[in-house]
C-alpha cells in the first residue's frame, strides 16, 4: 500500500514540473524552416545549417523535416494562425494555390549578390525557374528539379535476346520489349518487363508523361478541363492495354509505396521502369546496381520528344520578420549544387551545375542533362491536388477495376468540372 | 463422490476447451506481430522476398542500435514519458470524477453536459486541429510541454467509460457512509474509486496507450527538435522517397515496449479486483 | 423518475458536490473541445483556404455535398467499414473476454498478447497489414492451398474493404477485450454461483445473468466501435490511399483531404458538421438505452 501511497504525489509533481517548466528562448535571430522529409536531403541540410549559422554568429536556424503526408497539414495550419515558417520547401504542384494567395515573398536578388532580377534569372537553367513565377516575378528557387528516365536492367536484356545497347526508343518498343521481358510462371506474371508506379498521389506524373507525349491537356489555356480528350483515351488505352492485352504490368503488385516499383526493379522483379535522379540514390545500395542502365525516356514522337517533370522549390513567407536574411539563408542553401547532387542525388539546375567533377561522377549525367532540356511541369492549377484526387480515382477506376478508359477519362472530367466549380 | 468427480473432471475438460480456444486466436493473433519482429530484422531488400522467409538470413540486429544512435530519440523519449505520464495523471482525476458525477448523481443539466461531452467525440480530429492549434497558440503553449499536456488534460472516453463503470456500484455503499458521516470526497476517494480498481487500470491503460501513440497533435504544437515525442522522431524515418521497412519495424517494435510493460502491470489489478470482488461476499 | 419526485430536499447539497466533481472535466471540455467545435460550424459557412481570409458563403458548403456523387460513396464506404469491422470485433471480444476472465495458470499472458495490436499505433500496423496484404505476400502464401488465385486484396474494390476490415478487427478486439473484462470483474461472483446452484447452464447463465448485468459496458462498447468507426484514417490512408477508386474513402478520409489537401476548410467543417449531426441522431435515438442509470 504504501509504495501506492508515495506514487501518486510523484505523478503529481512530475506533471506539475512539465506544466510548469518553459522553453528557454534565444535573444538571437531565429529563422525557421521546413522541408518534406528525405533522410539524406535531411543530413545535408543540418550540415549545411551549422556552415550558416558559423558564418552569421548572431543568426539561429530552427529547421524542422515534416514527413511528406502530414506536411500540408502542418503548413497550412501554421500559415492561418501566423505561425507559418519563415523559409520553406515547397512542392511545384502547390505553389500555384499559395501564389493564388499572396502569401509568399518575391526573391531578393540583391540577398543573392545579383543587382537585378534579370541577373538572377539567367543564373538559372532557362525554363526552370517558371514553376516558382507569377506575371514574370520569381518567388523561389529550385531545391530539386526531378526530370524522368527510363532504367532498364541489362542482364534481363541479354537474357531476352534484347540488347541492352539498343534501348527501347518509343511505347511501342517498350510494350514488345516488355512482351519480351516478361516472365510468366503457372498463369502468374514473376517478372514485369515494364511497370508504372501505383501510388495515389503520384498517378498524375506518370499519366500526366503519357498525355504529354500524346500531345493533350488536363487543362485548356482558359483552365477548362479536356482530359477525355482523344489524347486523354489514346495516353489512359496505352496504360490500360500494357496491363489487360499485353499482360506485362499490374497494379496488384503494386504495394502504393512511393518506391515499391524501383524495390522490384531492384529486387529483379521488374525490368524496366521510369527513375528520377534520386531513385539512383537507393539503387546503388540494390543487388541489380551492376546490371542498371539509365536511358532516355521513351516518346510517342521522337521528333518532338517531351518529359514532364516535378520538382521542390525553396520560398520565403511574406510575413518574415527579416526578408532579406531568409533569402540570404535560401542562397547559401542553393549554393552547392554539386554537394546536392553527390549526397543526395537532387539535381539543383543553377547554371554550370554540369560542370563540377561531383556531377561528371553522377551516374549517366548526359541523360539527364538531355531529359532536362525536353522536360516541362505541365498543366499545373491552385486546385491541382483535386485535379490529382480525381486522376487517382480515374486511373484506379480503368488499371485496378477494368474499367474502359473513356468512361474513366469522363467520369474524371465531371469530377474535376465540380471541384474548379465549387 | 461420483458427482463431484465427474464436476472435476468436466472442469477440466472445460479448461483443455479454453486454452485450446486461446491459443488458436493467439496464434493469428501473434502472426502479424511475429511477421513485423521478423521483417525488423531483415535487410531492406529482403523484405519482399517471395516465397517470404519467417527467419531471415542473417538477423540484423543493428536495425535496432543505429537508429537509436543517429537520431534523438533517447530525448524523444523522455518527451513521451513526461507528456504520456502527465497526461495519465490528469486524466485519472478529471475522468473519474465527471464519470463518477454522471453516473451517482442527480443535479439540474447532468444529462446535457454528458451527452456534450460524448459529442465531443463525434468531430473528426482533423478539423478542429486549426481552431485548438489557434487557442493554443493564443496561450504561448506552442513548442511547450503544455501545450502538448493540458488539451488532453481530460477525454470523453474516459467520461464515458468511469460513469459506465459506476453504473455497476450499488449507491447503496454511497447512503451508508453518508449516514456514518464522511465527507463526499471522502466518499470518492476512499469507497467509491477503490470499488472500481479495475476499471480505474483500463484507463490509466488507454489514455497512456493513447498519448503515447498520438502524432497528429505533437506534430502540430511542436516545431523544436528538443520537443518532439517519440512517434514525431519515428516519422523522421519515413522519406518522401523510400522508406526502409526494417528500421522503422525495429523502432516500432522498440517503442511499444513500454506501453506494454504498463499493461503487464496493471492487468494485475484485475486479478486483484477479482479477489475484492470474491471478499465482497 | 418516481425516485426523483419523492427525492428529499437534503440531497441539494449533495447534488451540487455531485456537480462539482463533474467540473475540472468540463472546463477543459469547454476550453479545448466545445470552443473548437463551435468555430467549426461556424468556419462552415464560409469559403476558406486557410491562406487568404475566409469569404461568407452562406449555406453554399451544404447544398453542394448533398449533390456530391463522392461524398455519398464516401459515407457508404464509411458504413461498410464501421460494420465489417465492429460487428464481429464485438462479438469476438465478449468471447474472448468470457474465456479469460478466469484464473487459469499463464493467463496474464494470454491477456497481455491479445492486447499487444491495441497498443501499437496505427501507422505501423497498417504498414504490416499492407505488407501482409501483398500480392504475392504471407496471407496469399497461406492461402494458396485453397485458393487457385492469389487475391489482389488492397487494388480490388471488392476485396480492399475486406482486408481493412480484418486489419480492424485484428487491431480493436483486444480493445473492447479489456473493457469486458473490466466489466466482468465487477460482477459479484455470487450471482453466478446463485445461478449456478439453481441449475441454470453456462449458457442460460450468460443470457440472463451475465449479459443483462454486462449492459452498462455493451452500451459503452457499441458506442465506442460506431465512433471509432467513423473516425478511423490512418489505415485506409496507409493501405489503400483511399482507393481503389474511393471504395475505401472513408468520411475522416475526405475531411483531411478536403481541409488540408484541397484546402477547401469550409467545405471540409460542413462534411464535419453533417457527420457530427448524423451521429447526434444516432445517439438521441439512442438516448433512453445511454442514460438509463437504474441498472
Amino acid at each position: 500500500m504504501n509504495h501506492r501511497r508515495i506514487a501518486v504525489p510523484i505523478l503529481v509533481l512530475v506533471a506539475l514540473l512539465a506544466i510548469g517548466a518553459t522553453s528557454v528562448g534565444a535573444a538571437k535571430t531565429t529563422l525557421t524552416y521546413w522541408t518534406h522529409s528525405h533522410p539524406p536531403m535531411v543530413e545535408l541540410t543540418k550540415k549545411l545549417i551549422a556552415e550558416f549559422e558559423k558564418e552569421n554568429p548572431d543568426v539561429k536556424i530552427e529547421y524542422t523535416a515534416v514527413p511528406n503526408d502530414q506536411f500540408f497539414t502542418k503548413m497550412l495550419t501554421a500559415m492561418s494562425t501566423g505561425t507559418g515558417p519563415d523559409v520553406f520547401n515547397m512542392s511545384a504542384t502547390r505553389i500555384a494555390a499559395y501564389l493564388d494567395s499572396g502569401v509568399v515573398m518575391p526573391v531578393m536578388p540583391e540577398a543573392f549578390g545579383f543587382k537585378s532580377e534579370e541577373e538572377l534569372k539567367n543564373a538559372w537553367v532557362p525554363g526552370t525557374l517558371g514553376m516558382a513565377s507569377k506575371n514574370g516575378t520569381v518567388y523561389g528557387v529550385p531545391s530539386e528539379y526531378n526530370v524522368s528516365a527510363l532504367v532498364i536492367n541489362a542482364a534481363h536484356f541479354r537474357e531476352a535476346g534484347l540488347d541492352p545497347a539498343k534501348p527501347p526508343r518509343t511505347w511501342d518498343e517498350v510494350r514488345s520489349y516488355a512482351q519480351k521481358l516478361t516472365v510468366t510462371k503457372n498463369n502468374q506474371i514473376v517478372r514485369r518487363g515494364f511497370d508504372f508506379y501505383y501510388v495515389p498521389n503520384f498517378y498524375w506524373l506518370d499519366f500526366g508523361i503519357l498525355m504529354l507525349q500524346h500531345k493533350g491537356h488536363i487543362l485548356d489555356e482558359n483552365g477548362q478541363c479536356v482530359i477525355n480528350s482523344q489524347a486523354g483515351v489514346d495516353a489512359m488505352t496505352m496504360w490500360y492495354d500494357m496491363v489487360y492485352k499485353d499482360k506485362v504490368a499490374g497494379p496488384q503488385y503494386s504495394l502504393k509505396d512511393s518506391t515499391n516499383v524501383m524495390i522490384d526493379f531492384a529486387r529483379g522483379d521488374v525490368s524496366m521502369f521510369i527513375s528520377y535522379p534520386w531513385g539512383l540514390g537507393l539503387l546503388q545500395d540494390s543487388p541489380v546496381w551492376n546490371d542498371t542502365v539509365v536511358v532516355p525516356l521513351p516518346q510517342m514522337d521522337l521528333a518532338n520528344p517531351v518529359t514532364h517533370c516535378y520538382g521542390y522549390y525553396w520560398m520565403v513567407n511574406k510575413d518574415t520578420r527579416d526578408g532579406a536574411l531568409a533569402w540570404k539563408f535560401v542562397n547559401h542553401l542553393a549554393s552547392y549544387p554539386e554537394l546536392w547532387l553527390k549526397e543526395v542525388s537532387f539535381i539543383q539546375p543553377r547554371k554550370g551545375w554540369t560542370n563540377t567533377p561531383e556531377a561528371k561522377a553522377f551516374p549517366y549525367i548526359d541523360v539527364w542533362m538531355d531529359e532536362m532540356s525536353k522536360s516541362t511541369f505541365g498543366d499545373m492549377s491552385p486546385a491541382w491536388a483535386e485535379i490529382s484526387s480525381a486522376i487517382q480515382r480515374m486511373v484506379e477506376k480503368s488499371i485496378m477495376n477494368g474499367v474502359e478508359p473513356k468512361k474513366a477519362l469522363d467520369d474524371a472530367k465531371k469530377e474535376i468540372d465540380a471541384a474548379l466549380k465549387q | 463422490m461420483a458427482a463431484r468427480g465427474q464436476a472435476a473432471r468436466r472442469i477440466k475438460i472445460s479448461e483443455l476447451a479454453t486454452y485450446a480456444a486461446l491459443a488458436i486466436g493467439a496464434l493469428a493473433v501473434a502472426m502479424p506481430f511475429l511477421y513485423a519482429i521478423s521483417t525488423s530484422l531483415k535487410d531492406p531488400f529482403e523484405v519482399f522476398e517471395i516465397p517470404m522467409k519467417w527467419i531471415p538470413a542473417v538477423a540484423h540486429w543493428e536495425n535496432y542500435v543505429k537508429p537509436f544512435k543517429t537520431m534523438g530519440l533517447a530525448r524523444n523519449f523522455l518527451n513521451s514519458v513526461i507528456v504520456a505520464v502527465s497526461v495519465t495523471t490528469l486524466n485519472v482525476f478529471t475522468c473519474s470524477m465527471a464519470g463518477y458525477s454522471f453516473a451517482k448523481f442527480r443535479y439540474w443539466g447532468r444529462d446535457f453536459f454528458f451527452l456534450a461531452v460524448l459529442a465531443t467525440l463525434m468531430v473528426p480530429l482533423q478539423v478542429i486541429l486549426v481552431p485548438l492549434f489557434e487557442l493554443v497558440k493564443r496561450f504561448g503553449w506552442i513548442n511547450t510541454y503544455r501545450g502538448l499536456i493540458i488539451p488532453a488534460g481530460t477525454s470523453a472516453f474516459g467520461v464515458f467509460l468511469m460513469r459506465q463503470y459506476f453504473l455497476t456500484v450499488p449507491s447503496e455503499l454511497m447512503e451508508a457512509a453518508r449516514i456514518d458521516g464522511c465527507s463526499e470526497t471522502g466518499i470518492f476517494f476512499r469507497i467509491m474509486l477503490p470499488l472500481v480498481k479495475p476499471a480505474l487500470s483500463t484507463l490509466v491503460i488507454f489514455i497512456f496507450m493513447n498519448n503515447w501513440n498520438s502524432f497528429l497533435w505533437p506534430l502540430l504544437a511542436v516545431t523544436r527538435e528538443e520537443m518532439m515525442t517519440l512517434p514525431l522522431g519515428i516519422a523522421s524515418f519515413e522519406s518522401t522517397y523510400s522508406t526502409n521497412y526494417p528500421q522503422l519495424m525495429a523502432v516500432s517494435m522498440a517503442s511499444t515496449l513500454p506501453v506494454l510493460i504498463v499493461f503487464f502491470t496493471m492487468q494485475r489489478q484485475f486479478i486483484e479486483g477479482m479477489a475484492l470482488s470474491g471478499m465482497k461476499s | 423518475m418516481a425516485v426523483k419526485a419523492k427525492r428529499p430536499l437534503y440531497k441539494r447539497k449533495e447534488s451540487f458536490a455531485g456537480f462539482l466533481f463533474a467540473v475540472p472535466a468540463l472546463v477543459l471540455f469547454a476550453m479545448f473541445a466545445v470552443y473548437p467545435i463551435v468555430r467549426t460550424v461556424y468556419i462552415s459557412f464560409f469559403d476558406y483556404n486557410m491562406l487568404k481570409p475566409p469569404v461568407w458563403k452562406g449555406i453554399g458548403n451544404y447544398t453542394s455535398l448533398f449533390t456530391d456523387p463522392l461524398f455519398g460513396q464516401s459515407v457508404r464506404a464509411t458504413i461498410v467499414y464501421t460494420l465489417g469491422t465492429f460487428v464481429p470485433t464485438i462479438i469476438l471480444a465478449l468471447t474472448l473476454a468470457l474465456l479469460l476472465n478466469s484464473q487459469l495458470k499463464g493467463i496474464g499472458f494470454f491477456r497481455t498478447l491479445y492486447f499487444t495490436p491495441v497498443v501499437m499505433s496505427m501507422v505501423v500496423v497498417a504498414i504490416i497489414w499492407k505488407l501482409l496484404f501483398s500480392f504475392r505476400g504471407p496471407i496469399n502464401q497461406l492461402l494458396s492451398p485453397v485458393m487457385s488465385q492469389p487475391i489482389a486484396w488492397l487494388s480490388n474494390t471488392r476485396y480492399a474493404p475486406i482486408a481493412l476490415s480484418i486489419m480492424g478487427i485484428w487491431k480493436n478486439v483486444g480493445y473492447f477485450t479489456v473493457i469486458y473484462l473490466a466489466g466482468l470483474q465487477g460482477i459479484p461472483r455470487e450471482f453466478r454461483e446463485a445461478a449456478r446452484v439453481d441449475g441454470a447452464s453456462p449458457w442460460q447463465l450468460l443470457r440472463y445473468i451475465t449479459l443483462p448485468l454486462l449492459r452498462p459496458i455493451t452500451v459503452f462498447v457499441t458506442t465506442m466501435a460506431m465512433i471509432s468507426g467513423m473516425q478511423e484514417f490512418t489505415a485506409q490512408y496507409v493501405m489503400t490511399g483511399g482507393g481503389p477508386n474511393g471504395a475505401t474513402r472513408v468520411i475522416s478520409l475526405i475531411v483531411w483531404e478536403t481541409a488540408f489537401v484541397f484546402m477547401k476548410m469550409g467545405r471540409a467543417a460542413a462534411m464535419c458538421v453533417l457527420l457530427f449531426l448524423a451521429l447526434l441522431i444516432i445517439t438521441v435515438l439512442q438516448k433512453k438505452w445511454l442514460l438509463n442509470s437504474d441498472y
